[in-house]
């Protein structure tokens, strides 16, 4: 028995093993969390009619959901009608709903928003500059945003329902 | 019906696979010829029930069998028949099955080529091939279990992941590389029976460099297609982004090559037998690596498949094979025979050789390491970074260099101490041709130090190249005389071998050239353009004709349409596309190319819509990536020349 | 040492609740206004960050919509004046060490950037120390057989290994 090539050999073989090892259970394409419990980068955007500017130091004092989406991604439409669904209970409580829109057109989202129900104002974010302050990598994406504009809870992918709602009331 | 006859099928192969595993390894141990029969035979029998499962499969996928668990998975009806067949290998566990269909191919072939030779080793090397067999059999009968029976059947299915449709290099690009890969599973059984017998003998020597040659043929092949298939579907312009997948493939290749100029030390004196059969073996547990990192969901990459529970299996394999490897070396490396001759040095062959061989084990120390390091680095401090292109081109643009380097110098030595004058005569020419290659270069103002070094030592080992392959003619030819050509040709065949190595040189250098001028002079042009309007990329006049949606059976695409000239030259019309699938949430480029000898025009769009007169695309202007394709066509015509087996009689 | 303290700067970075833009602060150069330049420094910034919606290609490369954004905006930064470190680190807030393309050259990365060197050193010792070890006296250039020689003549030596061989 060659002592030497044995112990070169579990040299390599120990931590190459433990090391792809570890790599289970861990999603390789979840994008690490670095904005969550920092200051909610400020944005004023317009409404996707044009009628009005929404300006998130206006905001200040009351929670902000903001939800950046579009038309052609597959989760935002299994996420969307939920999101309709309890926006109104939340907006009469003070929260404010913003969706934004990511790489998309207009007149596709009107058309999302007709197939699956409107109960918040649209953004526009042009060329992207809001969702890149964002760290916006891919939609849905998800920030609940707090009464001093921190950012407390960031959803990657359609929100958790029963997550999203504990996270919100606690804001409340 | 189909479900039931192809887990039958897979029953009787990991019957047969592992009752001749047993007899192989019995037959080797105890030297019984009979055992060694049965093995054989039993290897025989694998191939048989695998190639039998195997076709019942494809005639599943083409018939839409969706009561197939696999079929109602990855089949459609809207699918071309091209892509039903490809969808074997278009998803894990008919990848698998694939697997095994190929392993049965090389098992058959093993014990075919095997059967009355090298009676010392080729009991035990069967057995360990079938080992091999018993493990993928397992998979595909359990765990990864194509067959499953689904009930009630679906009326239709979802088709293949669409990247794979997207492109009809998928028909050529996953089997040539699984040629590779499982390839390597002879040459592995093979080094380990000269360590099970505890010697190998200068036939067994050349017999694994044979072995090696064929997956290693297939992997250099698979791996320039993987390259193209990037180009032509990925939409980036560029053929190699040191993803993990790619990375694993390349990993076996390193090893594989440097084992194959190792072993030449092996087989001439006797040389590093130890250190030659840790690349062999080592070469085979990285093909197993490579295929945890695509299977197994750990690590990121175009084309890896999604997660599944086979991961914990193959790393739990890795392991297995690496301590079984390990130990062996370790108990049986001092058992072989010592060299018969010296090393010769330090400015000789043996030492290019080695040089050659510590290069190649340098790249791939770092590619893995770049490639577990955010593994690595995410265990130990939960921060998630990522290692790409910058770190890679690092360390892989000097070390390459330092290959093609290599492959000039390494020639032109010789294999004793050379004298004074002989060094001269054999190095000075074609350092005058480097002199004069790099000074052409500066007068056309190329300036770029990495590539300006890449071509010189091109230049170099061009010239060295060429005249070593003309040297036994024209030795011949000034000792017979008569006509020259026919002293060429007539050495040539003599040294099919030999020459057949130097012609995968000259395909190495004219991909060397092909990626150093190509990553060089990479230009990248955003145009947003308006119909009819006309613009000047480079050397070329673009004209946007317009833009429309096309309808195809299984998927709806948008279709540009550029006219393409440059100067007075008509070059015709590019018609770069966005294809939409049904399963797919954002778009897939389909980009259009120019391609020639001096440089592509690469297009690729960003944002098309034919409802409006718009379009923003990508214009990759790079010179020469032409040469990596017909370079990889010259390595693989080298290599089929080198594998091909010899006509003479084998000995009574 | 040094590495302790960085990491101990990294998770200060993290657990402070500022608004998380370098960009408050100004540019550290003059606003870059030749075209050519302005284009170099864009490809460069862009080189060296991962486009956040591919796999594993630089936003200079990619031709997804997010990354032309991000080129865009880079080249829009570089305009103003600001370097590829408050660039690079204006994204590393948002989107964390991630999205550079390669971990940058500090604390323990240095590890990764250096071990090829080590590697190459340990690997030409040892191959150095074995040359030395099996160097033959020979003072000339030795008349070894040629491989094609040897292909003439193996089904001799098969022949007699096979004789050997038999019990």
């Amino acid at each position: 028995m060659n002592w030497k090539v044995l112990a070169v050999g579990a040299l390599l073989i120990i931590p190459l093993v433990w090391v792809l090892a570890m790599g289970f259970g861990k999603d390789p394409r979840a994008l690490p969390n670095v904005l969550e419990g920092k200051q909610a980068p400020g944005f004023a955007l317009q409404t996707m009619d044009g009628d009005r500017t929404v300006d998130l130091a206006e905001l200040r004092g009351k929670p902000v959901v903001v939800n950046f989406y579009s038309s052609w991604c597959v989760p935002c439409a299994q996420e969307h009608p939920w999101l309709v669904k309890v926006a109104p209970a939340y907006q009469a409580r003070g929260v404010t709903f913003l969706g934004v829109i990511y790489n998309d057109e207009p007149v596709k989202v009107k058309a999302f928003l007709r197939r699956y129900g409107e109960a918040y104002p649209t953004l526009i974010d042009p060329a992207q500059r809001t969702a890149m302050d964002y760290g916006v990598a891919g939609v849905p994406e998800t920030f609940l945003i707090d009464a001093e504009g921190r950012i407390a809870r960031k959803f990657t992918g359609p929100v958790v329902p029963d997550q999203f709602l504990a996270a919100l009331e606690a804001l409340l | 019906m189909i479900s039931l006859l192809g887990r039958a099928a897979i029953l009787v192969a990991l019957a047969a696979c592992s009752v001749g595993a047993v007899a192989g390894l019995y037959g080797g141990w105890k030297g019984s010829a009979e055992a060694a029969r049965w093995s054989r035979i039993m290897a025989w029998a694998f191939f048989g029930a695998v190639t039998v499962a195997t076709g019942l499969m494809e005639y599943a996928l083409l018939t839409h069998d969706f009561s197939v668990h696999y079929v109602s998975q990855v089949g459609s009806l809207d699918s071309p028949v091209w892509v039903s067949i490809v969808s074997l290998w278009s998803s894990l566990e008919g990848s698998i099955l694939f697997w095994a269909f190929i392993l049965g191919v090389y098992a058959a072939g093993q014990a075919w080529w095997t059967r009355d030779r090298f009676p010392a080793h080729s009991s035990w090397a069967m057995g360990m091939t079938l080992v091999i067999g018993v493990f993928f059999t397992f998979l595909v009968a359990g765990i990864a279990n194509p067959f499953g029976l689904v009930d009630p059947a679906p009326a239709n299915g979802p088709g293949p992941n669409p990247l794979l449709q997207n492109h009809i290099l998928m028909v050529v690009h996953p089997p040539t590389l699984y040629l590779g890969y499982v390839g390597m599973t002879v040459p592995f059984a093979m080094g380990a029976a000269a360590l099970l017998a505890g010697n190998i003998n200068p036939a067994w020597s050349r017999a694994l460099r044979n072995a090696m040659m064929v997956p290693w043929g297939f992997l250099t092949a698979g791996i320039l297609l993987g390259g193209w298939w990037s180009y032509d579907v990925l939409g980036w312009g560029g053929y190699w982004a040191w993803d993990p997948v790619e990375n694993a493939s390349l990993l076996p290749w390193l090893t594989a090559t440097a084992f194959l100029h190792s072993a030449m030390l092996m087989e001439r004196k006797e040389q590093l037998k130890g250190w030659t059969l840790t690349l062999l073996m080592g070469s085979f547990l990285l093909t197993i690596l490579g295929t945890f990192m695509t299977r197994s969901g750990v690590f990121n990459s175009v084309h890896s498949f999604t997660q599944s529970e086979i991961g914990p299996i193959f790393l739990g394999f890795l392991a297995v094979g690496l301590v079984f490897t390990v130990v062996l070396l370790a108990a049986r490396i001092d058992k072989l025979a010592p060299p018969t001759e010296g090393l010769a040095g330090p400015v000789t062959r043996d030492v290019a050789f080695l040089a050659q061989n510590l290069v190649f084990t340098a790249i791939t120390f770092t590619v893995l390491l770049g490639t577990v390091w955010p593994l690595l680095n995410e265990a130990i401090s939960g921060e998630r970074i990522s290692v790409g292109e910058p770190y890679f081109n690092q360390w892989a643009v000097p070390l390459g260099f330092l290959l093609v380097f290599l492959m000039g110098v390494g020639p032109a030595l010789p294999w004793g101490r050379p004298s004074a004058s002989a060094m001269v005569t054999r190095a000075g020419l074609p350092a005058l041709f480097t002199v004069l290659v790099v000074g052409l270069l500066l007068a056309l103002d190329i300036r770029a130090p990495w590539p300006l070094a890449v071509f010189g030592a091109s230049a170099f080992a061009l010239w060295v190249t060429i005249g070593e392959m003309l040297a036994p003619g024209l030795a011949r030819w000034r000792s017979t005389g008569g006509s020259l050509p026919i002293a060429l040709w007539q050495a040539s065949l003599k040294a099919r071998r030999r020459q057949a190595g130097y012609i995968v040189h000259l395909g190495v250098i004219l991909v060397a050239v092909g990626i150093a001028a190509s990553s060089g002079w990479r230009h990248v042009h955003e145009l947003t353009m308006i119909k009819n309007e006309t613009t000047s990329v480079g050397r070329y006049t673009l004209t946007f004709l317009g833009s429309e949606a096309v309808q195809e059976s299984h998927r709806t695409a948008s279709v540009a349409r550029f006219h393409v000239s440059a100067g007075s030259n008509e070059l015709g019309t590019l018609e770069p596309r966005m294809n939409n699938y049904p399963r797919m949430g954002s778009p897939l480029p389909a980009p259009a190319v120019y391609s020639g000898p001096r440089e592509d025009l690469y297009l690729s769009l960003v944002q098309v819509d034919p409802r409006t007169d718009l379009v923003s695309l990508q214009a990759v202007i790079q010179p020469m990536v032409w040469w990596i394709w017909f370079g990889g066509a010259v390595m693989a015509f080298g290599t089929v020349l080198a594998a091909w087996p010899a006509r003479k009689g084998r000995p009574a | 040492m040094t590495a302790l303290l960085l990491l101990l700067t990294l998770s200060l970075g993290v657990g402070a609740s500022d608004a998380p833009t370098p960009l408050d602060e100004p540019p550290l150069t003059a606003p870059v206004t030749d075209a050519a330049a302005l284009e170099l420094l864009t490809e460069q910034v862009s080189d060296g960050l991962r486009c956040p919606t591919c796999q594993g290609l630089s936003v200079n490369d990619s031709p997804a919509e997010g990354a032309r954004a991000m080129k865009s905006r880079i080249r829009e930064l570089v305009a103003q004046g600001y370097t590829k470190e408050q660039i690079d680190d204006y994204f590393v807030d948002r989107y964390g060490t991630w999205v550079l393309l390669s971990p940058p050259a500090e604390g323990r990365h240095w590890a990764v950037w250096l071990a090829p060197v080590g590697f190459l050193l340990v690997g030409g010792a040892v191959a150095g120390g074995f040359m030395r070890a099996r160097k033959t006296g020979a003072g000339a250039e030795t008349a070894s057989v040629e491989p094609e020689e040897l292909d003439e003549l193996e089904p001799w030596r098969q022949r007699i290994l096979a004789e050997l061989e038999r019990p």
